[in-house]
């Protein structure tokens, strides 16, 4: 799968999961979720979300089901599983570890 | 971790078995997409029109993120593996003539190649199921013998085998044991069973362990005659004995001697001789009261096969080389011994020269294999020849076929389709039929074999060789299909990669020249095997024919031969000998009965009595090679038809009982009186 340019590497993964621990969703409300929240900052192209959602289902760690949303039209809804929960508690935990990694190297100060 | 395993698990199976639902699912995923977006486009106040279009600038192409979902799956070349295999069985299914033509001639070949494979497998490869099978040797010697023996090939005495297992710096261990057949009583039934005399090393060293009950151990082999012990075997125990809990314990009669079962064997262990399974096994120290033969004090008494576990760090040759000098040793000393023969000095020399030998044993000891062992090879040779030819003409086949479907490939190649998808598609078809063929031959298999094992003897004790498709076979069955398979695919591959792009896509006809010369090749090379394997059918059927037109070498209408056996019936010697004079003498005086002769071993057996002979003649010499003796009565030339060409048969002067001085006489054949009598007329 390739990557969004213009994402660090391996995070639209945890941005994915943490969207969808908040609450079920379908694709197009996490679209929406991720530009609200990130306040566009992140942009991710839609195009690259569904293959990195269907990624995460093949690997267990979210699960789809087809529901009525609340339009009337269906749409596929994502939910985590217990092993997507633990999951995207590692990589918080990894996440912290490497942004404050480079945070302490972007702090240091010239003499 | 198990469960998130086992998510991910059901997931990729789901999208691999159900691959219409997941396929459908994406699409219907981004349009819905698409119409949000379409939607929250035309709140902003784009009218319709825009709306929708700029939805779809924003997503990107439609396809493409399918396909990169698709490509994000696991097990993507499952799926078009499946793709592939529908396709092919759809194609097969259209040309029904070839594709039976093609899985019945690698069927033929695989299932007639998966049989000699299982009897070869059987016979020349597995190894001993014992503990370190591979440290096991065979301890021989080579050299002119002197000794009374019983057996035939690689025996050694029981003294021997127990200074063999005093040489504790080559070995772990060493045993010996001696193959028989004994009558056994186990209830009202007298059964002949075959037996093996064994140390009480035999087990420990082999590491066998009992199924119940216990084995025979080194105490149980000490003083001759006082261990009157048996341990059966789980294959007799479990098929005459109908698993009899009780039988440990039992009281059985071997040859008339009451004996009791202490153990039975584990079930995996099937004695050290291939394909011929013991009932039970005896302390070698029951000899004289099983055997009525004591041999159990002479160092020269060959008939044992002696065994050693090497010791770590020891090798079978570095073993023999150290263990030379004390068997010279114990030939010089053999030389003094009372009885030893009286024998030229040249004889001598090659008595002391006499070898050592230590041969590595893994698969245990088999005269089975040392006669199937040779035609075994040529048959499988000849089986694998029939098979290669049988693959010939399968891919001779699909280059016919792929003829016709060069085209089809070449506009897959120019719509776009990348090489190793298309060789994937031919490989698919060409594995296709060879696995068809596979399976046709995994059902062959045990018929074919059923056949083959139906030409061995069958007269050795539970020869124990079978027809069932074990897991080794089924193995070497898919081996041979899937390379086959691929080669043929292959040949395809090869052939349509040749041909130039333009050229097959412009041409209407299919006459494409490509594979004629490869297809040429497999022709010739076919008409040269099948010429091959006929010329080679062709002389066997006549060596056969001819040995039939040959016969025995004597006229074999109107007699009848019939074995009994005293010994294992308990009887002693003298017993026999009056059971042996009262038979024969009722014999004769049948009306029906022409004339009658008794003799030592039964004729065209195979069996006899043989050693060295000492000649007085001129000189006292000893023979150079084996005798073969064969005590007979009165009457035996008359009987099977020999003509006696000087002197005599024998009679009733021959026949009573001697005083101590007088001698005994003799019948020689031809090829004896010339070798060693030259022109002297060897009678009186």
């Amino acid at each position: 799968m390739s990557k969004p340019p213009d994402l660090v590497q391996g995070t639209l993964e945890l941005l994915l999961l943490k969207i969808i621990a908040l609450e079920p969703q379908h694709g197009w409300a996490i679209s929406q979720r991720l530009k609200q929240v990130s306040r566009d900052d992140l942009q991710v192209s839609d195009g690259a979300l569904y293959p990195a959602l269907h990624k995460l289902e093949l690997s267990g760690w979210i699960t789809a089901e087809w529901k009525t949303s609340y339009l009337g039209r269906r749409a596929k809804f994502y939910t985590l599983t217990g092993a997507g929960r633990q999951r995207l508690h590692e990589e918080v935990d990894e996440w912290r570890r490497l942004s404050s990694a480079i945070s302490r190297v972007v702090r240091l100060k010239e003499v | 971790v198990r469960s998130r395993l086992g998510h991910a698990l059901r997931a990729k199976l789901r999208a691999i078995l159900r691959p219409t639902r997941v396929e459908e699912d994406p699409h219907d995923e981004l349009s819905f997409h698409l119409a949000m977006q379409e939607r929250s486009n035309q709140q902003r106040g784009l009218d319709p029109g825009e709306a929708a279009r700029r939805a779809r600038v924003s997503f990107g192409g439609i396809e493409a993120v399918k396909e990169r979902s698709r490509d994000a799956r696991p097990l993507r070349w499952a799926r078009t593996l499946m793709q592939d295999l529908r396709y092919a069985a759809r194609l097969l299914r259209r040309s029904p003539a070839f594709t039976i033509t093609a899985v019945l001639s690698l069927g033929i070949g695989i299932g007639a190649s998966a049989a000699m494979f299982s009897l070869v497998d059987q016979v020349l490869l597995r190894l001993l199921p014992v503990k370190a099978a591979e440290r096991l040797v065979l301890i021989d010697w080579q050299g002119p013998q002197f000794a009374a023996g019983r057996g035939s090939g690689n025996l050694l005495s029981y003294p021997l085998c127990r200074e063999l297992q005093a040489q504790r710096q080559f070995f772990d261990g060493v045993f010996c044991r001696h193959p028989t057949g004994v009558t056994l009583v186990m209830g009202d039934q007298p059964q002949p069973v075959a037996a093996e005399m064994v140390s009480g090393t035999y087990f420990p060293v082999l590491g066998v362990r009992p199924a119940f009950g216990r084995l025979l151990v080194p105490s149980d082999d000490v003083d001759p005659g006082a261990h009157p012990v048996v341990v059966l075997s789980y294959d007799y125990w479990r098929t005459q004995l109908g698993a009899a809990p009780d039988v440990v314990g039992r009281t059985v009669l071997v040859n008339s001697h009451s004996m009791t079962v202490v153990g039975v064997a584990e079930a995996t262990f099937r004695g050290v001789d291939l394909g011929e399974v013991p009932a039970l096994w005896i302390p070698a120290t029951m000899a004289p009261q099983v055997m009525l033969w004591d041999p159990l004090r002479d160092r020269r008494a060959r008939w044992m096969h002696v065994f050693g576990r090497l010791a770590p760090g020891i090798t079978a040759d570095r073993a023999r080389v150290g263990l030379q000098p004390w068997f010279t040793q114990m030939l010089q000393s053999d030389e003094t011994l009372d009885g030893f023969p009286k024998i030229t000095p040249s004889q001598r020399a090659a008595f002391l020269a006499s070898t050592i030998v230590v041969t590595p044993a893994s698969q245990g000891r088999s005269n089975l294999r040392k006669t199937l062992g040779g035609p075994l090879w040529v048959l499988m040779s000849g089986t694998l020849l029939l098979y290669l030819l049988a693959s010939a003409n399968v891919a001779s086949l699909f280059l016919a076929r792929a003829t016709a479907r060069v085209r089809e490939i070449r506009t897959r190649i120019a719509l776009g389709a990348s090489r190793g998808r298309v060789t994937a598609l031919l490989l698919v078809d060409g594995l296709l039929i060879a696995l068809g063929g596979g399976l046709l031959g995994l059902l062959m298999a045990p018929l074919v074999s059923t056949v083959l094992l139906s030409f061995l003897p069958r007269d050795a004790a539970g020869v124990d060789l079978t027809s069932r498709v074990d897991g080794r076979v089924f193995a070497f069955v898919l081996l041979a299909s899937v390379v086959t398979g691929a080669l043929c695919g292959l040949g395809l591959v090869w052939q349509a990669g040749r041909l130039p792009l333009m050229s097959s896509l412009k041409e209407r006809s299919g006459n494409t020249g490509g594979g004629v010369r490869l297809r040429k090749a497999l022709v010739m090379g076919q008409m040269a095997f099948t010429l091959i394997l006929l010329v080679g059918a062709g002389l066997f059927v006549q060596t056969l024919a001819r040995l039939h037109a040959t016969g025995a070498g004597i006229s074999t209408t109107h007699l009848l031969t019939f074995g009994i056996n005293l010994t294992s019936t308990g009887h002693p010697p003298a017993r026999q000998e009056q059971i042996g004079r009262a038979l024969f003498t009722a014999l004769r005086e049948l009306p029906d009965v022409e004339s009658a002769a008794i003799s030592g071993f039964r004729l065209l057996d195979g069996g006899s009595w043989n050693g060295q002979m000492t000649i007085e003649d001129v000189t006292r010499t000893t023979t150079d090679r084996v005798v073969h003796f064969n005590p007979i009565s009165p009457g035996f030339f008359t009987t099977v038809g020999a003509r006696i060409v000087a002197g005599r048969d024998f009679d009733d002067r021959d026949s009573r009982a001697l005083t101590k001085d007088e001698i005994r006489s003799a019948i020689v054949n031809e090829r004896f009186a010339r070798r060693y009598f030259g022109d002297r007329n060897p009678v009186g």
